[in-house]
């Protein structure tokens, strides 16, 4: 169920134009399911929507036709090749269709179907859809059945060269990674993407996440390292949140004044001309630190620091950086 | 700031609510083919036309169908079997439409279930709100049905699945679960305890909410995680001000014009929803640049078929004139959301 892919969907009622569906719609090719002999025994079932319906979609006769002999069979329960192609087209013909995919895998299950087919079936509907629940959530059942990674990192490294962050594909990379254990390499890819593009936030998350998971993170050291990667990679481009909430994550175990390389870095960033607002930022957080540790000089800077934010550097949170700087104020011991 | 969303926005464009609304009671009629892809998810587009039309404060344009709507809503209840209750208890709720070949049943009369029928948490969640948005009194919905399967599709790790066959599960159908629980004044389907353990799971290293531990914050998950511990009456007990504002500063950075998603994406209306509820929900909306924000919308607008680039009651957090006041946590009008706190069971 797409709930936040939704909004997107219905303001593209009017233009949209739905490969899927058109590839659907051969009619020349299709041949009904009531010409078909081998469905003569089965009696289509209609859905009912009552004399008034709502949001009514004008479904094509394939759609129809297909849904018609799906809804039999599903009351049937009828677990039977037949039962199986049923879906496949059911399923082509609406990927989002939940309930095509539960009972396929219901009828696979009662076959013992082989579910390794299954990684080729998704493959190609995740190419025209990408963001669709249903087909991830099925690749992520069929990498349990057949108990194996399969080629499931170069699946979504494949994905994600043509978006880079798609939300799926990284799920269920993670997910993949987690489960069996893949963590190797899982570094250099996260830096591979870096290089691609540095603003790549679910790069820098994954960084993160990997580093935690694997021990990255638990002495100053290891920490101060990833510290380093990231102020390079701020240097070659200052205005980069995602690098500037990774320098955050890394240091988060510690308290600001146990990893000095931060305010050295925002020190130095900050003899530029430019004025940098994200490294202005963290030196707030920075400041706020010692203040309200009892810092009196520490909260004029903070204060100083935030009226240039609001005042000229990031004017569009102008009323957010005055709201820091009070409530920083207020917490501070008096 | 970053580099998206630094086009000039002309703040005197004006919001074209008739032409809207006219676009979401056309919706409501009839949809093209194209759409059968959201064959499965009929009753949130319902939900999507009824709530918009609701928030434009245009309800008056489908009253002659407000009787008819209430009763394809209450159609899609699935109620317990007729004859043995116990045989479908965990899959009741709302379906998504007609789709499964269930017989239309209005008056949600008692019934023989039908085989592999379940109720969907976001079409639960959506059928009580437009009910609740055309002002019913639900007095055809089975709250105690519903509870029940609800306390069902949650897992003892707090995790909702959308359906009885358990397959997808996701903060999505937390906070569905949290909103049904509001509506129907009912919360002994939810247990409470997990559930705020698994949304403390999924805040990340920058203060925002992901759809699973380790993953990516995103503002869309984020409202959910924060919407749901506010429905919990459990935001305040879970984090301390100072925590609130991790989260509220991930939310401000988000502005660029219109709000981001993600660090580092573009700008798109619909975030205007998810962060400005988000912001709203921690009393801190007041710090969103609303006239930066308001130009972007409006340039979002198409001035030909009515309908925002995406959803229009992402205007509702920005206080244009011509739109209803906004209850965010449950992305519902105050006027609806009084009426439904209203209703006695």
């Amino acid at each position: 169920m797409g709930c936040l892919a939704i909004c997107t969907q219905i303001s593209l009622l009017i233009v949209q134009s739905d490969s899927e569906y058109e590839s659907d719609s051969d009619s020349e090719t299709y041949v009904f399911f009531k010409d078909r002999p081998q469905w003569a025994d089965v009696k289509p079932l209609e859905q009912d929507d009552g004399p008034d319906p709502v949001v009514a979609i004008l479904y094509a006769d394939e759609f129809k036709d297909k849904m018609n002999y799906f809804r039999a069979i599903v009351q049937l329960d009828e677990r039977s090749q037949r039962a199986f192609d049923l879906t496949t087209e059911v399923i082509k013909a609406n990927p989002a269709n939940y309930h095509a995919w539960h009972f396929r895998r219901l009828v696979m299950d009662a076959l013992n179907l082989d579910y390794q087919p299954e990684l080729a079936f998704t493959h190609r509907l995740a190419e025209a859809n990408p963001k669709n629940y249903q087909i991830w959530h099925h690749r992520r059942v069929v990498a349990e059945k057949i108990r194996s990674p399969s080629n499931e990192l170069e699946f979504t490294a494949t994905q994600l060269d043509h978006d880079a962050k798609n939300y799926h594909a990284w799920t269920h990379r993670h997910w993949v990674v987690e489960a069996f254990g893949l963590w190797d390499g899982q570094l250099d890819y996260s830096a591979l993407l870096l290089q691609r593009d540095v603003r790549n936030n679910s790069a820098w998350n994954y960084r993160y996440w990997i580093l935690s998971k694997t021990n990255g993170l638990d002495s100053l050291a290891k920490i101060d390292e990833q510290l380093a990667f990231a102020f390079a990679l701020i240097r070659k481009a200052p205005n980069n949140e995602s690098a500037w909430n990774f320098v955050r994550g890394v240091a988060s175990s510690r308290r600001f004044g146990d990893t000095p390389s931060i305010e050295a870095f925002c020190t130095d960033l900050s003899k530029s001309p430019v004025h940098y607002p994200y490294c202005l930022g963290l030196q707030v957080e920075i400041q706020e630190e010692k203040a309200l540790a009892g810092n009196r000089d520490a909260l004029l800077e903070l204060e100083k620091l935030c009226d240039k934010l609001g005042n000229e550097v990031d004017t569009i949170r102008a009323k957010y950086w005055n709201y820091r700087k009070v409530t920083v104020r207020e917490r501070c011991p008096q | 700031m970053s580099d998206s969303g630094s086009a000039t926005i002309d703040t005197q464009e004006t919001f074209i609510r008739q032409r809207h609304a006219k676009y979401f009671a056309m919706c409501l009629k009839v949809l093209p083919r194209s759409m059968a892809t959201l064959d499965t998810q009929r009753m949130t587009l319902v939900y999507f036309a009824v709530s918009g039309l609701d928030l434009l404060n245009s309800l008056a344009l489908i009253e002659s169908r407000r009787a008819a709507i209430i009763d394809w809503v209450y159609a899609m209840q699935v109620l317990p079997d007729k004859d043995n209750p116990g045989l479908n208890a965990q899959a009741c709720g709302f379906r998504p439409g007609s789709s499964v070949g269930a017989p239309y049943n209005p008056k949600c009369e008692a019934q023989a279930c039908l085989k592999h029928d379940s109720g969907h948490l976001a079409m639960s969640f959506t059928a009580l709100s437009v009910l609740a948005v055309l002002g019913d009194d639900f007095s055809r919905v089975n709250r105690q049905a519903i509870v029940q399967s609800m306390r069902a599709l949650q897992s003892d790790s707090g995790e909702f699945f959308a359906t009885a066959d358990k397959n997808e599960s996701d903060v999505r159908f937390l906070y569905c679960a949290c909103v049904v629980s509001h509506l129907i004044k009912d919360w002994s389907g939810v247990n409470k305890a997990t559930a705020v353990a698994y949304i403390k799971s999924r805040q990340t290293y920058d203060g925002s909410f992901a759809a699973a531990p380790g993953l990516e914050g995103h503002a869309g998950y984020t409202f959910l995680c924060v919407a749901s511990l506010y429905l919990m009456d459990q935001l305040d007990e879970v984090y301390t001000k100072v925590e609130q504002d991790r989260i509220i500063r991930w939310c401000i950075m988000r502005q660029q014009t219109g709000f981001t998603g993600r660090p580092g994406k573009l700008v798109d209306s619909c975030y205007s929803f998810w962060v400005g509820g988000t912001l709203k929900i921690l009393g801190a909306y007041d710090l969103v640049d609303r006239t930066c924000l308001r130009g972007f919308l409006l340039s979002t607008q198409s001035t030909t078929t009515g309908g925002l680039a995406k959803s229009p009651d992402t205007l509702a957090g920005v206080g244009e004139p011509d739109v209803l006041p906004l209850d965010a946590a449950i992305n519902m009008s105050e006027r609806a959301s009084q009426h439904a706190a209203s209703l006695k069971f």
